[in-house]
């Protein structure tokens, strides 16, 4: 349509043209002509049908739900369709995720979170030909009530999650009709990236309409999984008698040096936006809360623009008091990944599974106890392999990267522990080796070959802090109140923090960090 | 093949390291130049060039050497057809050491940093030294560069036991940090495997020489080792990874006895063709072997203990031969399992 139309203006504009777009106009009336004369007779045939109507009132448009009654009819969910509820006849609520008509019958597919099954209406003794065009006629997406029988089927539906079962159906109304142009289609938007001659979905596409994109059935997977890295996380740490705290997200001075902090007005003056709730968890921590972690929105000014980088995410931060050796903390981290990698694999392998069969990916490997090496064989891996590095330099990202496809061969481990980092890559605040200078009590996690926490043990004398500012040149007067903190008594203790779409991502081993964001935010992204 | 094969593959590796090391002599400075950077990807271009180069040249005549029993010179028996192979191989090593000294000068080789090489098929760690006593020093100056992580993955279903006794050996002579990892595709590990060894995580790591890292999981049929995943192919199967910590422990083990060496390998092959991987009727018959070997000594090879008696122990454990095992083998298996290096193997047997 669009496409004629603009034809119509260049042909005004270009006379050149006219007599192409003249003979256009003339096949396009003729088209019109025949629709028109067609439509009459749809009609006509439609009064004629209508008089032998035998599903009248078993489908159509509901009127508008405003709550006015309450109705006892029970609506099963998509995935209770089993062939254990064989030849029964029941109700579903779904979206109408495609539907093709063919005669006397249309085939159609519900679809319900990450459930899918097949439906078919067929002229018959109950349904009429006018409910079979009318289901073939409601819009993709739309809501609807279906009734019908659960028929087991001889040949499995490969393309539904409910591959045994169909419903044949006697009821459909429309309960929240979607319009009938769509931005992007479910379908298309759940088909691997690889496949072939088929649409797929641009990312800016998807985010754009992000509302349409999270229906499907992959998305639906990879928002609950990443639901359940939040609820282990913290199932493990209440069983371990953590204490789940909220600090501030408007703060007044930048955490952690100044640069990549949003700036914003507050009342007459100006506030930043936490980079990090590390202050306010180690603040805990000298409020003898001894163990705690938190659960908010973390956010870095950082205008990077790549596959791993947002400028807000949600944050998993944890500190703690240990006794004697930052190890023990260490040994929890590393034990808190295990659980949770542990139950994503036992407990939620629907939706892997689910999600991998749009996105392809290896599972993820790990061992128990997780595997920790120091900085220094890291390096020296690096150098048998010919990367030529100082002992003290800090792993760049394509470094870390072979680091983990060494390991990976080595190991066969995605997941892995660094310890013991140089001092002079660290923040001032990680705590010296007792041994050497050189090195540092500070430790990184690693999945598939990219860095996810990042921690240390944190210096709690504050003399010592003030000496370590003043190695690394930050003027005094702008942490002091940090320094003060640990004036008056301070338990050793050493944390991290964790990005939970970055975890999500690696875990399942997809390429974008926006695909497991939400609502993602990046430098060019506001919206949705 | 066995281990003739074997000591040959040694010489030829140990030949074309000294080349190496008498290329580095031409250097003022101390210049290592890894022969096996071969099998790396991640070099730059003109390295490649030059080591495709090498590749070529060395694929021949280890081929040619490994069919041949270099240690002649110091047998009784020398045939004139093998002095004359003899003579080729020396020719062949000296066009090698022509072909690597212009490839050098052409390409001008940087210094490359590194230590641990591994032949493709032997498993022994070694590193290019400035030392011409190359087999005695080679695991003394690799320990030296901090902590050597040797990774054995294992089936949990078929723990290789003889291992376990060498890391009992091992730990007399170097600082060992031992850790027994269960693997993700392991769903349901048996207790005894994960703790095996117990306080892995208490001592820090850097302040040991040796780290053995045992990862259970599902593995195609044999145990595979790994130290550099950048230099070697894992080396598979028990009895080769009972030869490589073998090695590691007593590096001088190939130099100071052929005879016996010969003789231990020869048990070696038949604890993991025949007790291993052999059937009932092969089983039945390495058993009576053993047993007919041991009606006139107490042990395998020599009149001690000895790394066959350790592997073939094991073998028999696995083959399930232990229960039936006629009254030689049963009497050897007790003595065995007296020595005090056993506890820890005796301990995962089922």
């Amino acid at each position: 349509m669009a496409d004629s139309a603009q034809n119509g203006v260049v042909s005004e504009e270009a006379p050149a043209l006219s007599k192409k777009a003249l003979k256009k106009q003339q096949k396009e009336a003729e088209k019109a002509a025949k629709k028109a004369a067609r439509k009459k007779e749809g009609e006509e045939e439609g009064a004629v049908e209508s008089e032998a109507d035998c599903s009248e009132g078993c489908y159509g448009d509901f009127p508008l739900i405003q709550s006015k009654e309450k109705v006892a009819r029970k609506l099963h969910k998509l995935n209770e369709l089993t062939p254990d509820l064989k030849d029964q006849k029941i109700w579903v609520r779904a979206r109408l995720q495609t539907s093709r008509s063919k005669g006397k019958q249309c085939f159609f597919v519900l679809r319900q979170q990450k459930w899918t099954v097949q439906a078919l209406v067929c002229v018959g003794d109950r349904v009429s030909k006018q409910m079979v065009k009318f289901t073939a006629g409601i819009n993709k997406e739309s809501i609807i009530d279906v009734e019908g029988f659960v028929r087991v089927v001889d040949m499995k539906v490969e393309s539904c999650s409910q591959q045994d079962v169909e419903l044949h159906v006697e009821q459909v109304w429309v309960v929240s009709s979607a319009s009938p142009r769509l931005p992007l289609l479910v379908e298309d938007a759940a088909r691997p990236e690889t496949a072939e001659g088929f649409a797929t979905v641009h990312q800016d596409t998807r985010l754009d309409n992000r509302i349409i994109d999270i229906r499907t059935t992959t998305n639906q997977a990879i928002f609950r999984l990443e639901a359940g890295v939040v609820k282990l996380f913290r199932e493990f740490l209440d069983q371990k008698n953590f204490v789940d705290v909220n600090t501030p997200k408007i703060i007044s001075a930048a955490s952690e040096g100044g640069a990549n902090v949003f700036k914003v007005t507050y009342f007459k003056g100006e506030a930043f936006l936490a980079q990090s709730p590390q202050l306010y968890k180690q603040m805990c921590i000298c409020g003898d809360f001894e163990k705690v972690y938190t659960i908010g929105a973390v956010f870095r000014a950082e205008d990077s623009n790549t596959h791993r980088h947002l400028t807000e995410f949600v944050g998993l931060d944890l500190e703690m008091a240990f006794n004697y050796h930052y190890h023990e903390v260490v040994d929890l981290i590393a034990e808190m990944f295990v659980y949770i990698f542990k139950g994503l694999r036992d407990r939620y392998q629907e939706e892997i599974q689910t999600i991998n069969k749009q996105y392809p990916a290896e599972p993820f490997k790990f061992l128990e106890p997780s595997l920790r090496l120091e900085f220094r064989e890291a390096v020296q891996m690096l150098r048998e392999v010919g990367v030529e590095m100082a002992d003290t330099e800090d792993l760049s990202t394509p470094n870390e990267k072979l680091l983990g496809r060494l390991v990976k061969a080595k190991y066969d481990t995605d997941f892995y522990i660094l310890d013991k980092f140089p001092l002079a890559v660290r923040p001032f605040y990680t705590m010296p080796d007792p041994e050497d200078n050189k090195w540092s009590n500070s430790y990184d996690f690693f999945m598939r070959g990219e860095e996810i926490m990042s921690g240390a043990q944190r210096v709690h004398d504050p003399e010592m802090l003030t000496a370590r500012a003043k190695e690394h040149k930050i003027q005094l007067d702008t942490i002091q109140s940090y320094i003060d903190s640990f004036r008056y008594g301070a338990p050793p203790h050493a944390g991290g923090g964790i990005g939970l779409e970055r975890v999500t991502m690696l875990y399942l081993g997809l390429d974008n960090v926006r695909k497991t964001s939400l609502f993602p935010r990046d430098p060019k992204r506001l919206t949705p | 093949m066995g281990s003739a094969a074997s000591s040959c593959r040694n010489h030829v590796s140990d030949a074309v390291r000294s080349l190496c090391q008498d290329h580095n002599c031409k250097h003022s400075n101390e210049q290592k130049v890894d022969i096996r950077h071969i099998e790396v990807g991640q070099l730059g271009k003109e390295k490649e060039k030059v080591e495709e180069g090498w590749e070529f040249v060395i694929a021949d005549p280890s081929g040619d050497i490994s069919q041949t029993d270099v240690e002649t010179d110091n047998s009784a028996n020398q045939v004139a057809a093998l002095e004359q192979r003899q003579d080729a191989i020396l020719r062949r090593l000296n066009e090698l050491k022509g072909t690597l000294d212009q490839l050098t000068g052409k390409y001008q080789m940087p210094p490359v940093q590194s230590s641990s090489t591994c032949s493709t098929t032997q498993p022994i760690v070694r590193s290019t030294t400035t030392s011409p006593a190359v087999s005695s020093v080679h695991i003394k100056s690799v320990l030296g560069k901090g902590i050597v992580d040797i990774v054995i993955h294992a089936d949990p279903n078929q723990p290789p036991l003889s291992l376990f006794v060498l890391y009992e050996i091992m730990k007399s002579k170097y600082q060992v940090l031992a850790t027994s990892y269960i693997h993700s595709s392991v769903i349901n590990a048996d207790k005894k495997l994960t703790t095996v060894f117990p306080n892995a995580t208490a001592s820090r790591r850097s302040q040991n020489q040796l780290a053995l890292s045992f990862i259970w999981k599902k593995v195609n049929t044999d145990p595979e080792l790994v130290v550099n995943p950048g230099h070697q192919i894992p080396i598979k199967g028990e009895a080769n990874i009972a030869r490589y910590l073998n090695r590691v422990i007593d590096p001088d083990f190939d130099n100071r006895d052929i005879v016996t060496a010969t003789q231990v390998d020869e048990w070696l092959d038949i604890a993991q063709l025949q007790l291993i991987h052999g059937n009932s009727k092969e089983r039945a018959a390495a058993v009576r072997n053993l047993n007919a070997r041991l009606g006139r000594n107490d042990w395998l090879v020599g009149s001690s203990l000895s790394l066959a008696d350790i592997v073939t122990w094991s073998a028999v454990h696995h083959a399930q031969q232990a229960d039936s095992a006629p009254a030689n083998v049963k009497k050897w298996l007790k003595a065995c399992a007296k020595n005090a290096n056993f506890k820890l193997a005796e301990s995962l047997l089922p």
